[in-house]
């Protein structure tokens, strides 16, 4: 079951909106490699686990892209709040205001919600686990892009942590991948 | 009706002042960083249930975190809702909310 914690995994203070960024940072939400994506595939795929180590790290990462989510909402929050009119029009983000005014919504940079075809979910766990490695490699290397366009410091930090911590993911993947093919070959003895 | 007065959602210390002896922003900085090395170290603990080094860093980790909360819930608030509310306030509600520009300094 689920609980909150009220504090967010990594302290995030920015001072100045920037609705440019905003819309760039919006696809680490709801974009297809974004973090609500990560979230639900391995919280879905768990289920489907075969062995109590995989069952746990499943469940373990997808909690943490949870607490990821809410920390790249917080951005794109903070970047929009207290943005005037001619800010958000200057910056090119007059179209996404339209749509949702200075609301955190799921979607991509591009606008486009977020949709379920981007993550997969099939019950074999050798599938799964390698679609789990390239998805956080999609997520690192989209972090990669934001942290090449965005300048402020307050920003970077959150991000550059963030982007540490899919590479993490990947090295724990790979390790269930590895559990797993190791309990498929192991030999029965009758 | 009567009308609902909300201006008084906020928590008791939301200054730097330091009844904990402690400024907030600083203890709570603290605690994300012991929580954080918990959360690293029960990935790696998820698919290497009998190390017992790593097993051993957890406890201690556990510790630090667990007098840590207990000195931030005491003086800045309930860290989750499951939480003893003494007062005539439920204290869950307050701001700031994490996502609050003020939450962090």
């Amino acid at each position: 079951m689920y609980i909150y914690e009220k504090k967010l995994q990594f302290p995030i203070h920015i001072k100045n909106p920037d609705p440019a960024l905003a819309r760039y940072i919006i696809s680490a939400y709801g974009g297809g490699d974004g973090e609500l994506g990560a979230s639900i595939r391995y919280l879905s795929q768990r289920f489907t686990m075969p062995c109590a180590r995989t069952r746990a790290i499943l469940n373990d990462i997808g909690n943490e892209e949870l607490s990821h989510l809410e920390m790249v909402g917080t951005i794109v929050f903070q970047l929009l709040e207290g943005a005037d009119n001619e800010l958000i029009e200057k910056t090119g983000y007059g179209p996404n205001y339209i749509n949702h005014g200075i609301g955190v919504y799921p979607c991509d940079s591009q606008g486009v919600p977020f949709n379920a075809a981007a993550i997969q979910s099939t019950g074999n766990p050798i599938v799964d686990l390698n679609e789990n490695l390239a998805a956080e490699e999609k997520a690192r290397g989209q972090y990669e892009h934001i942290l090449a366009l965005a300048k402020d410091p307050d920003v970077i930090k959150p991000l550059a942590f963030l982007r540490e911590r899919e590479i993490v993911h990947y090295q724990r993947f790979g390790e269930a991948l590895r559990i797993v093919k190791e309990s498929k070959d192991s030999k029965k003895y009758y | 009706m009567k009308e609902i007065d909300v201006s008084n959602d906020t928590a008791i210390s939301t200054s730097d002042c330091c009844p904990a002896g402690r400024e907030r922003n600083e203890l709570l900085t603290e605690l994300s960083a012991v929580e954080f090395a918990l959360t690293d170290v029960s990935l790696y603990l998820d698919t290497h249930p009998c190390d017992k080094a790593f097993l051993s860093l957890y406890n201690e980790l556990m510790e630090q975190a667990k007098h840590l909360r207990e000195t931030y819930e005491a003086y800045y608030g309930p860290l989750t809702s499951h939480c003893y509310s003494p007062n005539d306030h439920w204290d869950w509600v307050d701001n700031p909310w994490p996502w609050c520009r003020e939450f962090y300094r």
